[in-house]
C-alpha cells in the first residue's frame, strides 16, 4: 500500500494547510447559528439541518474562533434568558405557590431541550476550545447561566422563594395535606442540576465535588425548618409525659417522615434530615422519657411492658450504637434494687411470722431462736428475690433487647455491683442452696432445681469474695453431710460439679474429701459391724454388744471446717467406750499409723427409753446420751446437781448447758426435770429424771441449737471474717511466692497485678493486704528489694 | 496481499509490540494480519516489554496465549510484571474470546436495543436491520430462522456478533439443518465440529475458534455488501438533487438504506451513496445527528411504527422522506469511500496520500480510531516525508495528535540544515509559541523542545534533560558529534532571538 518514499520533499502535493479566515466569515457564521438557537429556543428546530450547523461551529473552531463562539453563545442565552424566560417569570409574583413551582419547571425542562440541542452543535467547540481552557462545557455554562440569570438573579428573587415554597409544601405534606409530589421532586431535581460556582482555589477542579444549589441554598433551608418542626413535636409530644404514649407516637411520625423524605427529597439529605429527626425526638428527649412515672423505664420493667422496651431498644440504638443513655438507665435501675430486694425479704419473713404464729399460741412469747431462724428465711428469699430480679432481665434481654452484647454486659455489671452491695451476700447464697437441698428442691423436678442451681452460679459468679462462699458452703455442706440432711446426693454432686466448672478444681477439691469420708465412712461402719458380730468371744463377755451398732464418720481433720478438740477426755459410758475401743482396734489394724480423735460433740445416738407411761425412741447427741446413760440409766431415781453432772461426764461446761437445755428444758424433749424449773441452766440446779414424759410422738428427736444451718449473728461472723482474713493471708503468700518463682524479679505494681489475676476467683485481695504480705515474705527471706530500684523485687530461692 | 508486503507488514507489526505503539498496532492488525503467527512472537514481545494495552489487545484480536504449549508458557514465563501475567492467564484457551474489537462491538451493540432507533424488521420479537440480515445472507430465507425460536437467537447472535459460549438446550440437528438451508457454511461446519467434540473443553474451543473465524466472516460479509450494494447502488449525477424515482431504486434492492450521503465526485458531479444509520452511527458526529432533533432526524419520528421498528413501506412509499445528507467532512468521493468501508467493515487500507484528508476527515466527524490510523500513516514516512513537514504538523495541532507533532519535530530535527532557514519554518515555530501563549503563562515551546530533544538523538548525546543547566553535564561522547550539535542548537537560538522568542 505504502509505495517507497522516492518522492522529493520539495515537490509540493498541496498548497500549505494553515486555515485562516476573516472576522468577516465568522460573522456570517455566527449569524446562522445565532438565529439557529433562536429557532431551538422556540421550538422550530426540526427544520434546522444538523450537518450545516455543526460544520459551520466546527470551520469557526479549526480557525481558532473558539473563544469568540464561546462568548457568544454565552451572551445569547444570557439574554433569553433575562429578556425572556426572567421577566416571565418575575410577572407570577402574586400568585400562589405552585403556580410559581410550574412556571419554573416548565421554563427549566424547556430550557434542557435547547441545551442538549445547542450542545449538540457545538460538539466540537467543546472537545476543542472549552476543554483545553478549563471552562465548562456548553451544556454546563448554560445550566450556570440559568442558575444565575434565573434563580440567582435579583438577589436570589426566584431562588429563594422556590425554597420557601418547596419548605412550605413539605410541611403541608406533614400536616396530611396532599400536595404535588412530582412537581417537588422536579424542582429539588432542578436545584441538584445546577452546581455552584466553582471554588477559585481549585482550579480546573470540577465536578463531583462541588456543591450545587440545592446542597447551598436549599438543604440548609430545609434543615431548620425541619429542626423548628421536630422540636415542635417533640415538645408537645412530651407534654403529655407518658414515656409509652411518647415512643410509640415519635416512632409512627418518623416513619412517616421517612417516608416522604423519600418521595421529596434527595438521597444525600435523608439520612442528615433522620439523623436530625432522631436528634430532636429521641436522644435529646431519651433520658425525659426514661424517667417518666407514667410509662417511663421502671415501670415499663416492673409491668414487663416487652413491646415498649423494644420500641425503646430500637429507637434508642438508631440514635445511640451503643444504647449509652439506656444502658446508663438500666444500670442505674439495677443497682437501687437494693431497698426492693430487702423489702420482699422483710415481707416475707414478716408473713411467715404471722402464719406460724397465729395458729399455734398466740400468747406465748417469740421463741429464743426465731430471730435467727427468720433472718435465715430472710436471706433465703433475699437470694431467691435476686434470682428473680436476674430473670426478670434475662427475659427482658431476650425479649425486647435483642441479646445486645453491649446491654447484657451492663446488666450483668450492674448486678454484679449490686449484688457485692450486700456484704453477707456469701453467705446469703450458700443458706440459700443450703435450704433448696434440705427441703425446697424435694417438691421440685429435676430440671427444675437444676435450673435454680444453674442460676445461683449466676449469681456466685457476680460475688467477688468467693473464698467466703466457699467457708460458708463447706460449713453448710459438712452439716449437710454428718446429718444426712441432703435428700439427694445427686443435687449435692451436681452442685459440686457447676462450682467446678466456674472457677475450678482447687476450689472444691476439699468439698469433694469430704464426700469421700462420708462414703468411706458408711463401708467401713458396715464392714465394723460384721467384723463385730463376728467377735464371738466379745459378744460372749458383753451380750449387750448384740443390740449396739455405730455408724461412724471418719473424717479427714484438715477437710472439715469443724474444729476438733483434741485434749477432750469424756467420760464415755460402757457402751460407748466399748464401742470405741473396739472401733479403734478395728480401724488402727486397717489403717496402721492413723490417729483418731473422737469428737462427740458431733454425733448422734438413737436409743429406747421406757417410762412409766411409754416406751419412746430417742435420738439425741452424743453428750446428751453420755448423760443419760452414765447417769440416769441404772437408777431413775437418782437427782444429780450441775456439778455432779459435769465432774463425771467430764464435758466442757459450755457444752454440757447446751445439752442440758435440750434434754431439761426444751418442751418436747424434756427427758429429765430441773428444779427450779426455769429456762436457763445454772450451776447447782438439780435434775432428775422426768417420770411424767409424755410426746404425742413414739419417735423424738433431741434437737441442739447447732443442729440445722442458720444465719450467723456478729459474733459469729467476726469469727468467721477472723479466719477468712487468716486464710486469705496465706493465699496471698502461696500466690506472690508462685509468681516469684516463676518470674524470679517483678516490680511491684506488675506484682500486684498478678496477685489480683491469680486470686481472682477467690477474693479481690486488699493493696493494703498485698504490701503486708509482701513484706512479711521479705521478713521471711522468700523476697528481697533491689539494691538500686526499691520498687523491684527479686525471689530468693 | 501478496507474501512480501505481508512480511514487512508483519515485522512492522513486530516492531510495534516492542515499542508499545497501540496505535499502529491497531492499524496493522486491521489490514489483516494473524496475530498468532511466527509462534505468537508479537504477544510474547508485547508481554516481555511490558505494554499492558498492547498485550490486551493482542488477545482481544485472537492472539493466543496456550499454557499448554511451549510458546504460551514462554509468553507466560516472560511477562514483565504481574499484572500482565494474570491478563494472560485470564485469557485461558478455555475461555470465550471477549469481542471487544471496535467492529464486533458495534454491531453487537445493535441488538436488542441501539441508541438509535434504526431497526426496521421484526423477527420473533427481536428488532433486526433487513441490511444486516441481508448483507450476512440470512434475509431470504427468514422464514426459516423464525420457525425455530431457539434457533432465531443463535443465528441472530451470529449475525451480530455476539459472543456465543455454546448451544446448550439447543437441537443441534436443527440448527445444523437451519444452518444448511441458509447456506452458511462456516456456520454449519463449525456446529458439526461442536457436535463432535465431547468435553467441555474442546466445546468451548471450538466455539473460541468459531468466534474468531466468524468475525473474519462477518468483516467478508460486510465488505461483500459494501461493494455490491452500497458502492453498486450509488450514483453520480450532474445537479445535487436526486429524483423520486432515483431514491426509490436505491431503496428497493438489497441494500436497504434509510439515508443517502452525498459528496462531490473526485471527477465531478454529485455522488449520492445509499447508506444505513445504525453503521454510521459508529461515528460520534452521525450519532449526534440520528439522536438529537434537528432535520437529519426529525423525519425518523414519523417513520417508527407502534412496535419500535422503522416503517419502511413508508419510505417506499413517499421516496422524498429519505433524508439526503451531504458529507461535508469528505472532500470527495474517495474520501467517502474510505469512510464507508471503515465504518461498514473497519477497513483502513487508504494510501499515503490520502492521510492527511482522512484526518482531517475523522477528526470533522469524531472518529478517534480512524483518527488514529491515518496519523500512524501519515508518520510512517520516515525522515523525508512527501507531505511538507508543515502540514504534518498543523495537521496534527488541528486534530490533537501527539504522535504527528513529535514526528515533525524529528523530521526537523534530522534536516535542520534544510529547514532552518525557511520563513515556512519560522511561521510554524511562531505558531507553535503562540499556541503556548493561549493556554500557559510558561516560556517553553513545545516545537522548539521536541527539536532540541531530537537532535540529541541525533547525535547520539547522552544524559540530556531538556535543560541548560544540564549541559555542563553532557557526557561529550564524540568530539566533532558534540561541535555538531551545539552548533545546530545555536542555529536555533539565533532563529528564536531574530523572532523575538525566549525560550
Amino acid at each position: 500500500m505504502i509505495s517507497s518514499a522516492t518522492g522529493a520533499r520539495k515537490a509540493r502535493i498541496r498548497p500549505p494547510r494553515k486555515l485562516t479566515s476573516t472576522q468577516s466569515d465568522f460573522q456570517k457564521s455566527w449569524e446562522v447559528l445565532s438565529s439557529a438557537i433562536k429557532e431551538i429556543q422556540e421550538k422550530r428546530a426540526s427544520n434546522l439541518s444538523f450537518e450545516e450547523l455543526y460544520r459551520r461551529a466546527y470551520n469557526a473552531v479549526l480557525r481558532k474562533h473558539g473563544k469568540q463562539l464561546y462568548e457568544n453563545i454565552k451572551a445569547v442565552l444570557s439574554e433569553h434568558l433575562e429578556n425572556a424566560v426572567y421577566q416571565k417569570l418575575s410577572l407570577l409574583k402574586g400568585e400562589q405557590g405552585a403556580s410559581l413551582l410550574k412556571a419554573v419547571n416548565s421554563e427549566w425542562n424547556d430550557f434542557l431541550l435547547c441545551m442538549r440541542m445547542i450542545s449538540d452543535v457545538f460538539m466540537y467547540l467543546d472537545r476543542v476550545y472549552t476543554k483545553e481552557s478549563f471552562l465548562p462545557p456548553v451544556y454546563n455554562m448554560g445550566l450556570n447561566l440559568f442558575r444565575d440569570k434565573i434563580l440567582k438573579n435579583n438577589n436570589h428573587a426566584i431562588g429563594h422563594r422556590l425554597v420557601g415554597i418547596v419548605n412550605l409544601e413539605l410541611n403541608k405534606s406533614r400536616q396530611g395535606e396532599f400536595i404535588d409530589r412530582y412537581l417537588i421532586k422536579s424542582t429539588v431535581s432542578m436545584f441538584e442540576s445546577l452546581e455552584d460556582e466553582p471554588r477559585t482555589d481549585t482550579e480546573g477542579w470540577r465536578g463531583q465535588f462541588s456543591e450545587n444549589y440545592y446542597s447551598v441554598v436549599c438543604e440548609p433551608a430545609l434543615m431548620d425548618s425541619s429542626r423548628v418542626y421536630f422540636e415542635r413535636l417533640a415538645q408537645e409530644l412530651l407534654s403529655e409525659k407518658n414515656g409509652s404514649l411518647y415512643l410509640s407516637k415519635a416512632n409512627q411520625l418518623m416513619r412517616e417522615e421517612e417516608k416522604r423524605l423519600i418521595l421529596y427529597l434527595p438521597e444525600d439529605t435523608y439520612p442528615k434530615l433522620c439523623e436530625m429527626m432522631m436528634n430532636a425526638l429521641i436522644s435529646t428527649n431519651l433520658e425525659t422519657v426514661m424517667g417518666f412515672e407514667n410509662g417511663g423505664l421502671r415501670s415499663w420493667i416492673s409491668e414487663n411492658d416487652y413491646n415498649s422496651l423494644s420500641l425503646l431498644y430500637t429507637l434508642s440504638g438508631s440514635a445511640d450504637a451503643n444504647y449509652g443513655t439506656l444502658r446508663f438507665s438500666l444500670k442505674e435501675m439495677i443497682i437501687s434494687a437494693t431497698p426492693e430486694l430487702d423489702e420482699k425479704a422483710t415481707e416475707f419473713v414478716a408473713e411467715l411470722q404471722a402464719k406460724s404464729t397465729i395458729p399455734a399460741k398466740p400468747q406465748q412469747k417469740k421463741k429464743p431462736g426465731s430471730l435467727k431462724e427468720s433472718s435465715t428465711q430472710y436471706a433465703i428469699k433475699w437470694i431467691g428475690s435476686l434470682i428473680e430480679l436476674k430473670d426478670k432481665y434475662d427475659i427482658m434481654l431476650d425479649a425486647s433487647f435483642e441479646r445486645n452484647v453491649l446491654i447484657s454486659k451492663t446488666v450483668d455489671s450492674a448486678f454484679s455491683e449490686l449484688v457485692n452491695l450486700n456484704p453477707k451476700v456469701a453467705e446469703y447464697l450458700s443458706l440459700f442452696v443450703d435450704d433448696g437441698i434440705r427441703k425446697s428442691f424435694k417438691e421440685k423436678s429435676h430440671d427444675e432445681y437444676e435450673s435454680i442451681l444453674d442460676k445461683s452460679i449466676v449469681i456466685f459468679r457476680f460475688i467477688k469474695d468467693k473464698d467466703l462462699v466457699e467457708k460458708y458452703y463447706k460449713n453448710h455442706l459438712a452439716k449437710r453431710l454428718l446429718q444426712q440432711k441432703s435428700f439427694s446426693s445427686d443435687i449435692e454432686r451436681s452442685m459440686i460439679s457447676k462450682l467446678k466448672k466456674e472457677v475450678g478444681y482447687s476450689f472444691t477439691s476439699k468439698l469433694e474429701v469430704m464426700f469421700r469420708d462420708v462414703k468411706i465412712s458408711r463401708d467401713t461402719s458396715a464392714e465394723f459391724a460384721s467384723k463385730l458380730a463376728a467377735s464371738e468371744q466379745l459378744v460372749a463377755d458383753y451380750p449387750f454388744l448384740r443390740k449396739l451398732e455405730l455408724e461412724i464418720n471418719v473424717l479427714t481433720g484438715t477437710f472439715w471446717p469443724m474444729t476438733v478438740n483434741k485434749n477432750l477426755d469424756v467420760n464415755f459410758p460402757l457402751e460407748l467406750s466399748l464401742l470405741r475401743e473396739q472401733f479403734e482396734k478395728y480401724y488402727g489394724e486397717k489403717h496402721a499409723g492413723r490417729k483418731l480423735i473422737w469428737a462427740p460433740n458431733s454425733g448422734t445416738v438413737d436409743m429406747r427409753i421406757r417410762f412409766p407411761k411409754k416406751t419412746y425412741e430417742v435420738n439425741m447427741p452424743v453428750y446428751s446420751a453420755i448423760i443419760i446413760l452414765l447417769l440416769f440409766s441404772e437408777d431413775d431415781q437418782k437427782q444429780y446437781t450441775f456439778e455432779e453432772i459435769r465432774d463425771i461426764t467430764n464435758i466442757p461446761e459450755n457444752d454440757l448447758v447446751r445439752q442440758l437445755q435440750s434434754i431439761a428444758v426444751a418442751s418436747r424433749s424434756r427427758l429429765l426435770t430441773k428444779t427450779p424449773m426455769t429456762k436457763d441452766i445454772h450451776p447447782g440446779d438439780v435434775f432428775s429424771v422426768n417420770e411424767k414424759f409424755r410426746s404425742p410422738m413414739t419417735k423424738i428427736k433431741v434437737l441442739t441449737v447447732s443442729s440445722s444451718t442458720k444465719l450467723e449473728d456478729d459474733q459469729e461472723r467476726s469469727h468467721t471474717m477472723k479466719s477468712v482474713d487468716a486464710d486469705r493471708k496465706i493465699e496471698v503468700d502461696a500466690a506472690v511466692v508462685r509468681i516469684m518463682k516463676a518470674r524470679k524479679t517483678l516490680k511491684h505494681n506488675d506484682l500486684l497485678g498478678e496477685i489480683i489475676k491469680q486470686l481472682s476467683n477467690r477474693f479481690k485481695p486488699s493493696p493494703s493486704l498485698m504490701k503486708q504480705r509482701i513484706e512479711s515474705l521479705i521478713d521471711n527471706e522468700y523476697l528481697e528489694r533491689d539494691e538500686e530500684d526499691r520498687t523491684v523485687y527479686h525471689y530468693l530461692a | 496481499m501478496d507474501r512480501g508486503t505481508e512480511s514487512k507488514e508483519f515485522v512492522d507489526l513486530l516492531l510495534a509490540c516492542r515499542s508499545g505503539d497501540l496505535d499502529r498496532v491497531d492499524q496493522l492488525v486491521s489490514l489483516g494480519i494473524n496475530v498468532d503467527r511466527w509462534d505468537n512472537s508479537p504477544l510474547i514481545l508485547a508481554s516481555l516489554c511490558g505494554h499492558e494495552d498492547v498485550v490486551r489487545f493482542l488477545l482481544e484480536r485472537g492472539a493466543v496465549c496456550d499454557r499448554d504449549t511451549f510458546e504460551g508458557e514462554r509468553c507466560v514465563y516472560g511477562a514483565l510484571n504481574d499484572s500482565i501475567r494474570d491478563l494472560l492467564l485470564s485469557y485461558d484457551i478455555t475461555k470465550a474470546v471477549d469481542v471487544t474489537q471496535p467492529f464486533a462491538a458495534h454491531i453487537s451493540s445493535l441488538v436488542p436495543e441501539a441508541k438509535v432507533v434504526t431497526a426496521d424488521i421484526l423477527v420473533n420479537g427481536e428488532k433486526l436491520h433487513k441490511f444486516m440480515l441481508s448483507a450476512r445472507g440470512v434475509l431470504k430465507n427468514i422464514s426459516l430462522v423464525e420457525s425455530i425460536p431457539s434457533i432465531t437467537t443463535k443465528i441472530v447472535n451470529y449475525v451480530y456478533q455476539k459472543p456465543q459460549t455454546g448451544f446448550e438446550r439447543i437441537n443441534l440437528e436443527e440448527l445444523l439443518s437451519v444452518a444448511v438451508s441458509l447456506d452458511l457454511t462456516d456456520f454449519a461446519e463449525m456446529v458439526r465440529e461442536y457436535r463432535a467434540a465431547t468435553t467441555p473443553i474442546s466445546r468451548s474451543k471450538v466455539m473460541r475458534n468459531f468466534q474468531l473465524e466468524m468475525s473474519r466472516l462477518a468483516l467478508k460479509d460486510m465488505s461483500q455488501f459494501t461493494e455490491d450494494q452500497i458502492f453498486a447502488h450509488a450514483l453520480v449525477k450532474d445537479t445535487p438533487e436526486l429524483s423520486v424515482q432515483e431514491k426509490l431504486d436505491m431503496m428497493t434492492g438489497k441494500c436497504f438504506p434509510d439515508v443517502i450521503l452525498t459528496v462531490p465526485h473526485k471527477d465531478g458531479g454529485h455522488w449520492f451513496v445509499p447508506s444505513h444509520r445504525a453503521i454510521l452511527v459508529r461515528s460520534e458526529y452521525f450519532e449526534t445527528m440520528f439522536r438529537s432533533n434537528f432535520s437529519e432526524a426529525s423525519i425518523f419520528n414519523d417513520l417508527v411504527s407502534e412496535n419500535g421498528i422503522i416503517d419502511r413501506n413508508r419510505l417506499i412509499e413517499d421516496p422524498d422522506l429519505i433524508p439526503v445528507i451531504p458529507v461535508t467532512a469528505a472532500s470527495n468521493s474517495n474520501l467517502l469511500r474510505i469512510l464507508i468501508e471503515f465504518l461498514y467493515y473497519d477497513n483502513s487500507t487508504f494510501v499515503y496520500f490520502e492521510s492527511l484528508d482522512v484526518l482531517s476527515m475523522a477528526d470533522a466527524l469524531l472518529i478517534d480510531r480512524l483518527k488514529n490510523m491515518a496519523s500512524v500513516v501519515l508518520s510512517s514516512d520516515g525522515d523525508n516525508p512527501r507531505i511538507p513537514v508543515y502540514d504534518i504538523l498543523r495537521a496534527g495541532w488541528d486534530t490533537r495528535i501527539n504522535r504527528l507533532e513529535t514526528y515533525a519535530a524529528r523530521v526537523i530535527a534530522n534536516r535542520l540544515e534544510e529547514y532552518i532557514n525557511e520563513p515556512d519554518f519560522e511561521d510554524v515555530v511562531l505558531e507553535s509559541a503562540e499556541r503556548i501563549e493561549n493556554r500557559h503563562d510558561t516560556d517553553t515551546i513545545d516545537l522548539i523542545d521536541d527539536i532540541r530533544f531530537y537532535l540529541t538523538k541525533k547525535f547520539h548525546i547522552t544524559n540530556y534533560e531538556g535543560y541548560d543547566v544540564f549541559f555542563k553535564d553532557v557526557v561529550k561522547d564524540d568530539p566533532a558529534l558534540y561541535r555538531d550539535y551545539t552548533e545546530q542548537l545555536a542555529w536555533i537560538d539565533d532563529l528564536l532571538a531574530r523572532l523575538g522568542l525566549d525560550a
